[in-house]
């Protein structure tokens, strides 16, 4: 059985004058155990959307959205969540408290979890860090403090909204190779949005690439079957990043032509 | 990566000795201007005092302190400072202690903040000075009316700014708990509550600048003690000096209060990380 499955899953939304509007529609995806799908598309597409209803945190207004053949009816611990800014982290908290933070909601006892904490710290390669808050930390360093927080809590899946596009390019590529490293040691299954292809093919199994919105719907699904690490060179890569960046560019010009009608 | 072990070149051998001196050196070039401003205050109030009004209305500051001295020695002083202080601090309290859960309601629920907001938008725009007089006749002129004022001028501003850090926090650090197998009393207590510390101490800190302000004027009007009563004295018997000993009084009472708060605040919620 799928791990995940979205069946015509759409989703719409009220806008202040009363109109509904359709951030995603007719959305079908099955993910399995242990996959890296990266959901890519241009921005205004509903990946975030996706995201959202994959997490709990909305509901779908039509379809059907289970884990394990159970309907998704809110967030769960289950399904960590990794966010794109930095609002998340809790600024009057350690690092370490931060990531322990999960443990502490289960009422596991102090000793316990604190080690936990420093074992998922050392993994994301924040030692020697955790008596830092939020404030302290470069925009890299926060980012591995909410991967940290996320995987201490030993989910089943990780669900990432575009988690180091604010991040400067080199930075994002550092945080690229050590999420694949930590991917390949914890066998999590993840989620991750973006709307950079390179960072789709760098890291994942999978790609799906979603048509513009409104109202966006997966277009493609495209297998990235490049074992070992990943070179830009690579004319494996190279073919990739041709085709999805052909499927990216259509529904952007759809999306103009569109906007311009 | 390197982003992430980079550490600061701290160097904390070797260098204590002059790292202490430079700490001293540091205090006094970051205290100077501070201490040049107070100098340049009495000074320049010395100078308009003595030479520009020359009045015996306008005392300088030396006289003012003399005076300060007699008013202490005679105990005037610390009766008027200390039934000011009194009446402000359980004010303060009890207003905080009100306004804090009420705020954290309003913001929390929309329901209550459609129910409550009729209250608060339409009382905290009476004056706590207007309430004056209506609080000495309900509550005579003993301290329960000083307190009521107290509170008054205390809990509407706390209530906002309560309010105002609920609603300020941003839907990601409640979503986080979620996905991280928080309930709803967890998210309260564990995110919402220490979220809002900050914009509850920003409450506090304005609330008790105005309640100088209230009790000087309550004391004015009707009362048996405190630095307002002193004021009014003053003018009755044409004690000029006695009306700037009351008048420095506050100054330094309030900024000694403000000043204890922020200290307060970075001893105690120092994670919380207040404006200052």
């Amino acid at each position: 059985m799928a791990l995940i499955s979205l069946a015509d899953v759409g989703k719409s939304f009220r806008s202040r004058e009363g109109r509904s509007w359709s951030a995603v529609a007719d959305f079908n995806l099955t993910l399995e155990d242990g996959e890296f799908y990266c959901l890519l598309g241009p921005s205004g597409c509903g990946k975030s959307t996706i995201l959202s209803l994959l997490a709990g945190f909305t509901l779908p207004s039509a379809g059907r959205l289970e884990l394990s053949g159970k309907p998704i009816k809110g967030a769960s611990r289950d399904r960590g969540v990794v966010f794109q800014g930095d609002d998340s982290l809790y600024p009057w908290l350690t690092a370490v408290e931060n990531v322990e933070f999960g443990l502490r909601l289960r009422g596991v006892d102090r000793r316990e979890r604190r080690d936990r904490a420093m074992q998922y710290l050392e993994l994301v390669g924040l030692r020697g860090q955790e008596g830092k808050h939020p404030s302290e930390l470069s925009g890299g360093m926060k980012q591995r403090v909410q991967i940290a927080r996320a995987l201490a809590n030993e989910p089943r899946i990780l669900l990432m909204d575009e988690p180091f596009g604010a991040l400067d390019a080199q930075t994002r590529g550092a945080m690229q190779v050590e999420l694949r490293r930590i991917w390949e040691r914890m066998k999590v299954t993840v989620v991750f949005i973006t709307h950079d292809i390179d960072e789709a093919i760098v890291l994942g199994t999978r790609v799906g690439v979603m048509t513009a919105g409104p109202g966006g719907t997966l277009k493609k699904n495209l297998p990235i079957d490049i074992p070992g690490e990943r070179t830009r060179g690579d004319p494996r890569y190279i073919a990739l990043y041709e085709e999805i960046h052909a499927l990216v560019r259509e529904e952007v010009l759809r999306a103009n032509a569109r906007r311009a009608a | 990566m390197s982003e992430a072990t980079r550490t600061l070149p701290v160097s904390d051998t070797g260098g204590a000795a002059g790292s202490s001196a430079s700490s001293i050196w540091q205090a006094i070039k970051n205290g100077f201007p501070y201490f040049l401003g107070f100098f340049s205050l009495f000074f320049i109030w010395h100078v308009v005092a003595v030479y520009v009004v020359a009045s015996v209305l306008f005392p300088p500051p030396y006289a003012v302190l003399l005076r300060a001295i007699e008013l202490l020695q005679d105990g005037v002083l610390v009766e008027n400072v200390g039934a000011s202080l009194q009446r402000i601090i359980i004010g303060f309290i009890a207003g905080s202690l009100i306004g804090i859960p009420i705020g954290l309601i309003i913001g929390s629920f929309p329901l209550a903040r459609k129910i409550l907001e009729p209250w608060t938008e339409s009382l905290r725009f009476i004056p706590s000075v207007a309430m004056i007089t209506i609080a000495v006749i309900w509550f005579g002129i003993g301290e329960p009316s000083k307190i009521f004022l107290i509170i008054y001028t205390t809990v509407f501003i706390v209530i906002l700014n309560t309010a105002a850090g609920v609603g300020a926090i941003s839907a990601n650090k409640i979503r986080a708990a979620q996905a991280l197998g928080a309930n709803s009393r967890q998210i309260f207590f564990l995110v919402a509550l220490p979220a809002t510390v900050p914009y509850i101490l920003t409450g506090m800190r304005i609330a008790m600048a105005n309640s100088f302000t209230t009790i000087v004027a309550a004391e004015l009007v009707a009362a048996n003690a405190g630095l307002g009563v002193m004021l009014w004295q003053g003018r009755m018997y044409m004690q000029i000096g006695d009306i700037f000993v009351a008048l420095v009084s506050l100054c330094i009472l309030g900024f000694t209060a403000d000043r204890l708060f922020r200290f307060g605040v970075a001893r105690f919620a120092g994670r919380y990380d207040v404006t200052p």
